[in-house]
């Protein structure tokens, strides 16, 4: 019989392992809570958008010489500041805003990352995640945002589902639609770039978005979407970087595509049967059996 | 019509609406007492959503929204409770219907609170009041078209709104649906609320509203729904604006 135990330890003999294993399963825990809400508002292209123009961020503080960290939280959040900016004007759309200003941010970064032949190396990092090479203050920030991250969706979980479900309502009966948004934009910035350093910019995205919309196909509730969400955001990351220390794989590209087989398993397992979106049509039509 | 000392419950003053160029209501004026339910009717773009928009603050306007004699403003109007259409709603959104209607609980429960005791007996009660008991946990997504339109009416006497706005909620149901919705719009009605209704169906207007009111970007008819909706009155309505 295979050594399961073994073949799951074994890659986590040393130090460095088990920080990324941390690193891994603390975004793969924050990254989902978050996905939620964007997965909810359709909002996926913005989850990329904004790993996208995390990078002037870190290109900016990599050439300043400050945290590269908080460099790429400042320029997610900056993104935000002028999505709210742009969207106070009735005919820009927000698909449009979320295009703008992301290729604004990424070009700017492109431009200063060309300018500078040294620096090209080091940001591949972000761009692919380097999880490996994650320090004990890496993960000291990083626990320190995504605890953050977490207690801000948890404190108005209520509100943003309002807001999120019916916003003309939650408008009516004095939730503030706007600083919702707001907020979950800035959480937003705060999450992808927990996952830069894990999985990189090409593709946060995937935890953001796949775990949250695996969870939609098995959960009649946000709070029960959200938990199973992390739980499996957690597991994919924790197969993932396994599989990949062991197959000597990209961890980032693992992750996301151990990811992506949780949600074709959760397609096919939850497929709707023939004929049982009709249930409620049928209900339509004879009310007094609906209840 | 209400006598000298009882206010309206809902009142416009002037009301205009346009969107940049677009002109969708000019100088709409009207007045629906407590316990009054009005049918607002009018073709597509007479402005019908728009006015319940503005009456709601979602839209800019000009002109006052007067609530039991007091000027709105920029203030939340807690006291009026929408009804959306159908399809205005994302109702495949993982949410239960007493999550839904807890919603209009908001008012009085403090910022990050769960509701209290008193929340879940409003919700329970208001849940009770239309015929929905033992549905709480059902996501909405899972009820028929008037069982939803009956959750958002829930929410509707949850927030203790008296003055309700319901966009269209007869379209798309079928008749015995739609006479049950009537017939729960009469007893909040004989409760003291105050009910507009936008509506396209003018036969059901003639046969079971007692006021209509109707729209062609400006007050056209208003009054029994028998003269408001005879053939003057349909030209006047029906007219290009």
């Amino acid at each position: 019989m295979p050594d399961v135990t073994g073949w799951l330890t074994d890659p986590y003999a040393f130090d460095f392992m088990r920080r990324a294993l941390l690193a891994s399963l603390l975004v793969g825990a924050i990254a989902p809570l978050v996905g939620v809400w964007i997965v909810l508002r359709r909002l996926a292209y913005l989850g990329d958008a904004m790993s996208h123009a995390t990078l002037s961020g870190v290109a900016v503080a990599y050439l300043a010489g400050w945290s590269i960290t908080l460099g790429a939280v400042a320029a997610g959040l900056v993104m935000a500041a002028l999505m709210a900016l742009l969207a106070s004007h009735p005919r820009l759309q927000e698909d449009s805003i979320i295009g703008t200003v992301s290729v604004g941010l990424f070009a700017t970064a492109i431009i200063l990352i060309s300018s500078q032949d040294s620096i090209g190396v080091d940001l591949s990092h972000f761009l692919l995640g380097s999880v490996t090479t994650v320090t004990p203050a890496d993960l000291t920030l990083n626990a320190i945002l995504g605890g953050l991250a977490a207690l801000a969706i948890l404190v108005v979980f209520s509100d943003l589902r309002a807001a999120s479900f019916d916003p003309l309502h939650a408008g009516l009966v004095g939730i503030r639609v706007g600083a919702m948004r707001c907020a979950l934009y800035a959480t937003l910035a705060v999450t992808v770039v927990l996952a830069l350093q894990t999985v990189g910019l090409l593709v946060a995205v995937a935890l953001l978005v796949i775990p949250a919309a695996a969870a939609r196909l098995w959960t009649r509730t946000v709070a029960a979407m959200s938990m199973l969400a992390a739980a499996l955001g957690v597991t994919a990351c924790l197969a993932g970087l396994t599989l990949s220390l062991h197959a000597a794989s990209p961890p980032g590209a693992t992750i996301a595509l151990v990811a992506v087989a949780l949600l074709a398993g959760s397609f096919v397992a939850t497929r709707p049967r023939r004929g049982t979106r009709a249930a409620a049509h049928v209900a339509d039509l004879h009310p007094a059996n609906a209840s | 019509m209400h006598g000298v000392g009882d206010e309206p419950a809902l009142q416009t003053r002037g009301l205009d609406v346009s969107y940049g160029w677009v002109v969708a209501a000019r100088d709409v004026s009207l007045a629906v007492d407590p316990g009054e339910l009005v049918a607002l009717v009018g073709p597509n773009g007479a402005g019908k959503s728009s006015v319940l928009h503005a009456i709601l603050g979602h839209v800019a306007h000009s002109g006052d929204v007067v609530l039991h004699g007091r000027s709105c403003g920029r203030r939340h109007r807690t006291d009026v409770a929408f009804v959306p259409q159908r399809q205005a709603v994302e109702l495949d959104f993982p949410i239960t219907v007493a999550q839904v209607v807890a919603c209009g609980r908001r008012p009085f429960v403090r910022f990050a609170r769960r509701p209290g005791r008193e929340d879940r007996q409003a919700i329970a009660q208001a849940l009770s009041r239309v015929g929905l008991d033992g549905l709480e946990h059902r996501p909405i997504g899972e009820l028929s078209g008037g069982q939803a339109q009956r959750v958002f009416i829930a929410r509707a006497i949850a927030q203790q709104a008296d003055v309700l706005l319901l966009d269209e909620p007869l379209t798309g149901v079928d008749a015995p649906t739609a006479r049950s919705l009537l017939e729960l719009f009469c007893v909040l009605c004989d409760s003291g609320a105050a009910i507009v209704v936008t509506t396209h169906d003018l036969g059901l207007v003639r046969e079971r509203f007692g006021r209509c009111v109707a729209l062609n970007q400006t007050v056209v008819g208003d009054g029994d729904p028998r003269d408001v909706l005879g053939p003057a009155g349909l030209e006047r309505m029906l007219a290009h604006a």
